[in-house]
Parts: structure tokens; sequence; C-alpha cells
């Protein structure tokens, strides 16, 4: 079956698979962003909590996605829970990451003029840490979506969603059922990555971009 | 005036500060001064309590500080870092503005507070507040780490190691500007570094520090003359006041490193040499630093080959000295022979060299009479 003719039969399908894992993939990236960056300041005050993320982010980035899947389906207990879990824990790690990354690139005298012009904790992260983090958060949180939409791919075979059309397309060797999985799912990627360099642009300093020409001058 | 009392800080059961009491005065440029990790950082950091003792108390102005609101406490006290402290992603305007004491004046008020802070330290305003901190030399990040202090009018400035990161040069130039800065404003500054030098040159008064204690305070010149305990005498090292004139050698004052030049070494080479170094002489030294002699620019001129080596101009010196004379036998060479400057030689090899302007200044540093001496 070729695709335009498998769109016309499943098109609705296909388009109602696909709203749903744009909906997921926003709905993870927001909430790993809400809890990634407290997480992440969390992580750079405290070394055994970074260390023991780290262990976590090593053994999943080590395990192929597919291998983890496979585990959980024979463990039986595949629902949308542990699905939802799995995908959240490949978009929250990076994100931590970047932020942790973020706030030790920071200079300890940078924090402590700030604290010592009587600036309160709070105002202190809100105006002085986040400009400084929003660079690398960002690379993370970038990171973060692009892992997160191979992820919800890969979650959703069970759940009839854009990843079963492409598993089985090769099952049932129908090209349009793979490309009708596999278009949209490349699309994802290739969006979500656009679009978070945009909000990039709006929200880093713009002295933080610094362009490459000046960087180099000598003074 | 600020009091440290019985002030003790221990970290992972080390003891970073031990039993610390002593007493800041007013209007007056204090050094904390002692090799990295004294504890010097830390006592200065607990001024606007960044870091809190593990016991003592401190008072500012006979009140104990932790009876203060921590923002007001600190909003009173201007604290001055490296340019690391500078706040990268804000303009000079906002690095500026960003403290909450700017923030609560009126805008009239909030302009004339940072035209006035720019102003002080040299710095000019119009587009230059609109600049980055990366757009910027690196004298003139100091000194809007400076203008950033200054613009809230504090009663003391703590200044933490402030000029690490410069060069010779520029931290020569802006220690000067400190001392002016602080004469002008009259105001307390606390001070940290790590060079006894830099300590030596600005201080009123110096703490010397080592391993959590304060080995000996006082003024500078009564520390030079009386290094109390061994640690002392050996970090003051070639700083050191001699009481007695006699007691001064040429190894305490010599220059270490004069310029030389090897005997195969074309004229023209050794002219571009004394240019750079603004010297008008070049001693002669072989590989091993066997002293061999003197080239002067003088002898170069008259000599028509320049491409010649300095070898074939190269003089023997009129005297030369050993690290061990007094400064009494140098005076009396300078007189004899009439030198402007007289190498220093231990077994044939050169150690160092002696100016007449080095014997004068270190002279009129010794407070001592020179009458008898006969030879200004």
């Amino acid at each position: 079956m070729s695709l335009p003719e498998f769109l016309g039969r499943f098109g609705s399908q296909v388009a109602s698979s696909a709203l749903f894992q744009i909906w997921s993939i926003i709905f993870i990236l927001a909430f790993s962003t809400i809890i990634g960056v407290p997480l992440g300041l969390l992580c750079y005050n405290h070394n055994r909590l970074k260390k023991n993320l780290l262990g976590i982010a090593d053994i999943l980035q080590t395990l192929p996605a597919l291998g983890v899947l496979g585990l959980l389906v024979a463990v039986g207990r595949l629902n949308l829970f542990t699905t939802f879990l799995l995908v959240f824990l490949y978009t929250l790690l990076p994100i931590i990451f970047g932020a942790e990354k973020g706030f030790r690139s920071i200079d300890r005298t940078t924090i402590d003029s700030a604290i010592a012009m009587g600036i309160p904790p709070l105002k202190v992260i809100t105006r002085i840490m986040l400009p400084l983090v929003s660079p690398l958060l960002m690379q993370g949180i970038r990171a973060g979506g692009i892992a997160c939409v191979g992820a919800t791919t890969i979650a959703s075979f069970n759940i009839y969603g854009l990843g079963s059309f492409i598993m089985d397309g090769i099952r049932l060797e129908n090209t349009g059922m793979i490309l009708a999985g596999a278009i949209p799912v490349c699309l994802m990627a290739l969006i979500v990555d656009i679009i978070i360099s945009y909000i990039s642009r709006l929200i880093i300093p713009k002295a933080l971009f610094i362009p490459e020409e000046e960087k180099y001058i000598s003074k | 005036m600020i009091k440290f009392k019985n002030i003790s800080k221990i970290v992972d059961g080390i003891k970073v500060l031990d039993d610390i009491t002593i007493t800041i005065p007013d209007g007056e440029l204090t050094v904390l001064v002692g090799p990295s990790g004294c504890g010097k950082s830390t006592l200065l950091k607990m001024i606007n309590r960044l870091i809190s003792p593990t016991s003592g108390e401190i008072f500012i102005n006979d009140i104990n500080i932790l009876q203060q609101d921590i923002y007001t406490l600190r909003q009173k006290i201007g604290y001055i870092t490296p340019p690391t402290g500078l706040f990268n992603h804000l303009s000079v305007r906002d690095n500026i503005a960003i403290s909450p004491y700017i923030e609560s004046l009126s805008p009239d008020e909030r302009e004339m507070a940072i035209h006035d802070a720019l102003n002080i330290v040299r710095l000019p305003d119009g587009d230059f507040l609109e600049k980055y901190p990366y757009m910027l030399t690196s004298l003139e990040k100091q000194r809007l780490g400076l203008a950033r202090a200054f613009a809230t009018d504090p009663q003391f400035f703590l200044l933490d190691d402030p000029l690490a990161t410069l060069d010779f040069s520029e931290r020569n130039d802006m220690q000067d500007e400190i001392i002016g800065l602080q004469a002008r404003l009259s105001k307390s500054f606390v001070f940290t570094t790590s060079s006894i030098e830099e300590a030596i040159k600005i201080a009123d008064n110096l703490f010397i520090m080592d391993n959590g204690k304060i080995m000996q305070s006082g003024k500078p010149e009564d520390v030079l003359k009386n290094p109390e305990c061994e640690f002392v005498k050996k970090y003051i090292g070639r700083n050191v006041i001699f009481d007695n004139a006699v007691d001064i050698t040429a190894a305490d004052i010599m220059l270490m490193k004069p310029v030389v030049t090897h005997p195969d070494v074309p004229m023209l080479k050794s002219m571009e040499k004394m240019r750079l170094s603004r010297v008008d002489s070049l001693l002669v030294t072989d590989e091993e630093n066997n002293f061999l002699g003197i080239v002067r620019a003088e002898h170069i001129h008259s000599c028509d080959n320049k491409y010649l080596a300095v070898q074939s101009i190269m003089r023997e010196a009129k005297t030369t000295a050993h690290p061990t004379d007094s400064i009494i036998t140098l005076i009396a060479k300078f007189r004899k022979h009439n030198a402007n400057n007289i190498p220093v030689v231990e077994d044939d090899k050169l150690v160092g060299l002696i100016t007449k302007s080095t014997v004068v200044t270190t002279l009129s540093q010794q407070h001592i009479n020179t009458e008898g001496v006969e030879f200004l």
C-alpha cells in the first residue's frame, strides 16, 4: 500500500495519533522543565544527589530505549503510567543536567557579589542566576525535547500511536503505513528543535549571545 | 569600627579560623594578608555575613551584626571582588542599578547615583552605560566593580583580593587608584591580598595571617622593622627594613634579574635589547652565568661595524661587589669608582646588580642620618 492510499483509508487515525503525541510532548516537556530547573539547582547544591541522578542517566543512556521497553513489557506492567514514566525520565534528565551545568558555570564571586548587595535570595535566583544559566539550560531543554519525541514514539507502540504504525508497517511490509508513522515523527523532531531555538533567542539575554567575531578581538 | 571577638570557624573538622580577636579602625585602609588558604577571605566575608562564624561575635560600631537586618547590613557595606563578580548578562547601567538601594531611589536620584559612581572611578557615562561587561577592557571592568560598590555610598568597603586577575602594570595603577580613592573618601577599606608587596604598598594597617591565626599586626613600617616570628620574617622576605644600616648587605637590595647578553650576540641586537629594557648598559655573561664584563651604549655608538659581536667592545667592570658586602662598602665603591651600577658577583657567577638609585632609595627608607656617609 502506498502512502496516499494508506492516508486515504486511515488518515483520521494518523491525525489523531499525531495530535495525541504532540500534546504528550508539550505536556511532558513543560512539566520536565518546571521540575528540572529546581532539581538542577538542588544537584548544584548537593553533590550526592547529582551522583545518584548521573548514575540513572548513565544506565538509561547505555540501555537502548527499545530494550528498556521490552523489559517493561516482559514484566507485564506496560500501561500508560509506566510508558509515560519512561518518556518522562528520558526527557527530564538532560534538562536537569543542562540546568546543573549552567549553575556550575556561574562564578562563585558573581553570586557572592549579588548576595552581598543585599539582594534577597529569590531575586538572586530569578534576576542573576537564571539569566546566566539560560544558555546551557536551553541546550538541555533542546536535548530533552528531541529525546522526548523519540521516547514518545517508542512508548506509543501499544497504544496505537505513530510508533505502532511504524512497527506494524514493518511487520506487514506496508510502506505507506511505515511512512505514515515515520514522516510525522521526523517532522515533529525538526519542529521541536526549531521552536526551542526560537524560544532560546527570546529568553537568553542579548549579552550572552556574543557574536563569534567579537569574542576573539583582543583588547 | 569593626570588632572581631574570639572568632573561630571550623569546616569539616578543620580549623579555618582560630580564636581571632582584632579591631579594624575607621577611616583607614586595613589589609589582611597571608598565603592562600590562610583564612583572610573567610574572615572578610564574615563582616557582611556571607559566611557565619562557628563561634565568636562581630561588632560594627559596637552593634552585634547578628542583631541587624541582614539585607540592611549588606546594603551598608560595599563588596568588591575581581571582575568575575560582574553580572555578564546586564549592561553597565543595570550592573549598578540592580542593587536594592539604587532601586529604592527615584528615577532622577538613580541616574545621579550611577553618574556619580562612574565619575568617582573615572569611567565615562553616556554610551558607556549601555555596554556589556564583555565589551570592556580589564581595567574598565575593575573600575566598574568599584563603581558598583561606591554607588550605594556605604560606610565600609570590603575588597576581596580585587586585583588578583590584573597584570603587573595594571595592578600597580589600580593600587595607586585605590590608595587615592580611600584617601579622598576617607572611608574604611578592608582589603585582602596574598601579595605582601601589594599589602605593604597600600596598607595603613597590616594584619599578617597564617593557618587561621593572626601572626602579627600593626603599621607596615613597624611590621617590616620588627618581624615578631619566623613565619613573618620569611613571609616579608626582602621587604624587611633594617634597624641598623650596617646590617644591609648587597644581597638584600640587589636587583635579582639584571639585563644580560651573551658575548657572541651582535651589537645591533644588544642595542635593541637596551632600548626595550630602558637601560644604557648590558652585563655580559656566558652560558654558565659567569660574569665577563659590561657593554655600554656609548661604546657601541662609537663602533663602525655594528654586526660584530659585543665581545669585541666589551669592557671589564670598574668594580664588582660580593653579596655579603655591607651597604657602607657599596657606598665606598660607588664613590671610589664613580660608577652608576655595580654587578654583584659570587664565585665568578653574576647574581645581581646594584644601582646607585637602589642605594639611595634604601637609605631613605631607613630614616637614618646619612650625613656622615659623604655620598650624596
